[in-house]
């Protein structure tokens, strides 16, 4: 992975701006203390080649897309969101890199994570589709 | 009275050896309040879990183990066939010996009567269970074979611990008793 202090915080992206995270089926889990469900902390962990990817709503919207239409071929997917401020307040940086062409809204949140700052980010997160459909056995 | 009934139901399931104080370090090192074995269960490694009880209390709740460990077995299984990139974010398929490994904590707790905890695949390929109930939030991430991290948090107090456990399953104990309320 690219060294990840290589992700600058962009204070472009204010503290009340929303971050969409993709969540698929498998991290869509119960949650007694809320009687709902939420994302799974596992949600909110760095892919081997990168930090946490997400996606910036303002950027998203400017597009003219929706949230249905940023989940279009992800059929069993949920998206969820917290805001830039949230993931700050937990030590991490917020990096505008529309590094995959085709998504100018893509950006990354950078910084270590921790079980505490994952659990945070899942508590924090609340859902802009929650998809609760059964993952097909091949995904 | 209870209305006495006779209940089969078998489980096959490789190699679970929940009662064996030798076969593994997870069984072995958590001698708390372990289910006592309903009589005329084996245990034994490669055999089928066979359980032939009348419906009391204690057998009832021997019912629901089996029941919960037949259901975290399939789950597990499930997430064994992930493949590549599952998440979307170029996840790894997940690792036999972090199912192993979970599997083994499983049995573990559960014989325990820990709460069923759901079940998560992790992008590095491991696997996650995690209980959010009674105030209180408690997360179990298989790393290897023999170690896991825990976080742990009590939404009351704002108690958290965080960190590392190998052998010793004790310090799970404290946060799993938190988990069981009426």
């Amino acid at each position: 992975m690219e060294d990840p202090a290589s992700y600058a915080d962009d204070p472009a992206v204010e503290d009340d701006a929303f971050l969409w995270r993709r969540v698929p089926r498998q991290w869509v889990i119960k949650d007694e203390n809320i009687g709902g469900f939420r994302p799974s902390s596992a949600a909110f962990q760095d892919s081997s080649s990168s930090p946490m990817s997400v996606l910036i709503e303002r950027i998203v919207t400017a597009t003219q897309r929706t949230p249905a239409e940023v989940l279009k071929g992800y059929d069993e997917y949920s998206l969820c969101c917290f805001t830039a401020g949230v993931a700050r307040a937990l030590g991490q940086r917020v990096a505008t890199r529309p590094e995959i062409p085709e998504e100018p809204a893509h950006g990354f949140v950078a910084g270590k994570k921790t079980g505490r700052v994952r659990s945070e980010l899942s508590k924090a997160s609340i859902w802009v589709i929650l998809n609760l459909s059964e993952p097909s056995p091949s995904s | 009275m209870i209305e006495s009934l006779a209940q089969t139901s078998s489980i096959p399931i490789q190699s679970i050896n929940p009662i064996s104080e030798t076969s593994g370090m997870l069984s072995s090192s958590w001698r708390g309040r372990r289910r006592t074995p309903v009589s005329g269960h084996t245990y034994s490694e490669g055999d089928n879990v066979v359980v032939a009880t009348s419906l009391q209390e204690s057998d009832i709740a021997g019912s629901r183990f089996t029941e919960n460990l037949s259901s975290a077995m399939r789950h597990l299984m499930l997430l064994l066939a992930l493949p590549s990139d599952w998440d979307s974010y170029g996840a790894r398929p997940i690792d036999r010996r972090k199912v192993e490994a979970a599997r083994q904590l499983l049995v573990t707790l559960l014989v325990n009567d820990a709460p069923m905890p759901a079940i998560v695949p992790t992008s590095d390929g491991g696997i996650q269970l995690e209980w959010h109930r009674c105030g209180a939030n408690l997360e179990v991430k298989a790393v290897s074979e023999r170690s896991f991290e825990v976080f742990f948090e009590d939404l009351a107090t704002e108690q958290v611990w965080e960190g590392a456990i190998q052998e010793d399953l004790m310090p799970l104990r404290a946060f799993l008793d938190r988990l069981i309320c009426v």
